[in-house]
């Protein structure tokens, strides 16, 4: 019972980018990939939900491999992505676009809806509701991209870079939504972060990750308060 | 006043075609050129049924929707689909279709023969008087459809879940992905419509003029022209266009001969095409860059 990544290699047509990678997310645990520019952190993601094809090694859910389905298969079984930039669609109204979570979700629909938690606790995104997606502020268009990916009821949540572009102050809510995401649905979430002292904090485990191989992984307050994390991640010298 | 009656009429022939190209542009970016021949697909379909009496006439009409339908769904999957692989510039598309159209062309004249057959499925004969002007029934029920048609498909996409995913797949098809739609699904319903109208324009309009290999050729070039006037990202875009150049186009010939006629019509075009890329109710595509 987790996501597995197992020894995978990936990347663009002339240039191999993961080499290696394995890690696991287990339900209900959230785990940070940090690493720099560039390290392969997006490439990951997009691997795993098959956006970008896997050259080898695997790529397992609670229900067996993955890893040669197609990407909207993949959401259907439970392994969501909210991607870097939030990817709303930008001429559906933020309902719309919260609606096409639900296609997702199918079976595994039914039973308490975690939107409505959410929805209570930031009330922005229900008071945008009708809205074009692409008027809303890069702090609420996250906010509604995440509301739409639990629409989609996910038992795997990955997310990229969700902080991206953000002032700290709508950082802070987004953490604190992911919190909640965590709390709610009982998903298995890794987050893929820049902000490695945020991810850390509010991680169980983390892996860092250094051109496309995984060079650390444990404990992320244990390797928040590391040396070497420190100084390359963290910005202490 | 006659030339504009008949015009507008005409234009809806047009607009039913151009809507088919609307409709792939819209989910798959990519358009049919095969178009042409696939309605006379649909007029021979319906011709190869014509003497099952047990069959009603909706029902003859619906085999020659849906002949070019499965055939569009097809050809979508195994030689559009490949070929739109390479990312947003890669458009072999392009020649695999129009390498469809003669494909389809060759093997409808060698198993039809080049000469017109009489259809009389769904045929309506007689004119009625609009404004002084006689219009056959049949012009008038193409033309009908084709508005009809459109504002089924405009209802479709704007108040039910599939067309709520025809336009999730039409604005971003990766992002529509991770919300467990297909693209290729949504792209493969989009041919089978958009065929399957070719192919019921054909068997109407075979009615008035029979049906030949080449009955949807002499269609092409004006349904795409209206297509690009009112713009392929709309699908009011065909309604719109259909009617300024059928107008426009039997204005000109009724003024100035037959010869002015398709030209005034690519002149629009040429006009529309500087003065709004887009269409005249298109959108402007917002370029990644």
């Amino acid at each position: 019972m987790s996501l597995v990544v197992d020894n995978a290699e990936s990347g663009y047509d002339r240039a191999p980018i993961l080499s290696g990678v394995s890690l696991r997310v287990e339900p209900g645990e959230l785990v940070a990939v940090v690493g720099s520019n560039g390290a392969g952190k997006t490439t990951l993601v997009k691997t795993i939900v098959g956006q970008l094809a896997l050259r080898a090694g695997d790529l397992a859910d609670d229900d067996g491999s993955f890893a040669k389905l197609s990407s909207h298969r993949r959401a259907k079984r439970g392994v969501v992505m909210v991607p870097e930039g939030r990817k709303l669609f930008p001429r559906l109204t933020v309902g719309e676009n919260i609606a096409l979570g639900r296609r997702a979700a199918g079976k595994r629909a039914g039973g308490e809806d975690p939107v409505d938690a959410l929805l209570d606790a930031f009330p922005i995104v229900r008071e945008r509701w009708g809205q074009q997606a692409n008027l809303l502020s890069g702090g609420e268009q996250q906010m509604v991209a995440l509301t739409r990916a639990v629409a989609a009821r996910p038992r795997y949540l990955l997310l990229d870079e969700p902080s991206l572009g953000l002032s700290p102050l709508k950082t802070l809510d987004v953490f604190r939504l992911i919190e909640l995401i965590r709390e709610r649905t009982g998903a298995g979430i890794l987050l893929v972060e820049q902000m490695a002292d945020q991810a850390l904090a509010a991680a169980d485990r983390a892996y860092v990750l250094e051109h496309g191989r995984i060079v650390m992984e444990g404990d992320a307050a244990k390797l928040r308060s590391s040396d070497e994390v420190r100084r390359a991640y963290l910005g202490v010298s | 006043m006659e030339a504009v009656v008949i015009g507008l009429v005409l234009g809806g022939l047009y607009a039913l075609l151009a809507q088919s190209f609307v409709l792939t542009f819209i989910t798959t970016r990519t358009l049919n050129f095969a178009v042409g021949e696939f309605v006379a697909l649909g007029a021979f379909a319906a011709i190869a049924v014509s003497s099952w009496s047990w069959l009603p006439t909706p029902g003859k009409v619906a085999v020659g929707f849906l002949a070019a339908a499965v055939v569009g769904a097809l050809v979508y999957r195994f030689l559009v689909l490949p070929f739109t692989t390479q990312g947003e510039h890669d458009v072999r598309w392009l020649l695999s279709t129009v390498a469809v159209s003669f494909v389809m062309l060759n093997l409808i004249t060698n198993v039809e023969g080049p000469s017109p057959q009489r259809s009389d499925t769904a045929r309506i004969s007689g004119t009625v008087d609009i404004l002084g002007a006689g219009v056959g029934k049949q012009q008038l029920v193409l033309a009908g459809l084709a508005v009809v048609i459109s504002l089924l498909l405009i209802v479709v996409t704007q108040r039910t879940s599939v067309g709520l995913m025809m336009r999730a797949v039409s604005q971003d098809p990766d992002t529509a992905s991770l919300m467990g739609v297909s693209p290729r699904a949504v792209g493969a319903a989009s041919y089978f419509v958009a065929m399957g109208l070719a192919g019921l324009a054909g068997v109407l309009y075979a009615a008035t003029v029979g049906a030949s290999p080449v009955m949807g050729e002499t269609l092409l070039v004006a349904s795409i022209a209206v297509a690009i006037v009112g713009g392929l990202g709309s699908l009011w875009g065909p309604l719109l266009g259909g009617a300024l150049y059928g107008v426009l186009s039997q204005v000109a010939s009724y003024q100035w001969g037959a010869i002015w006629g398709e030209t005034a019509g690519l002149l629009l075009v040429i006009v529309v095409l500087v003065a709004k890329p887009e269409g005249l109710l298109g959108r402007r595509m917002e370029v990644k860059l």
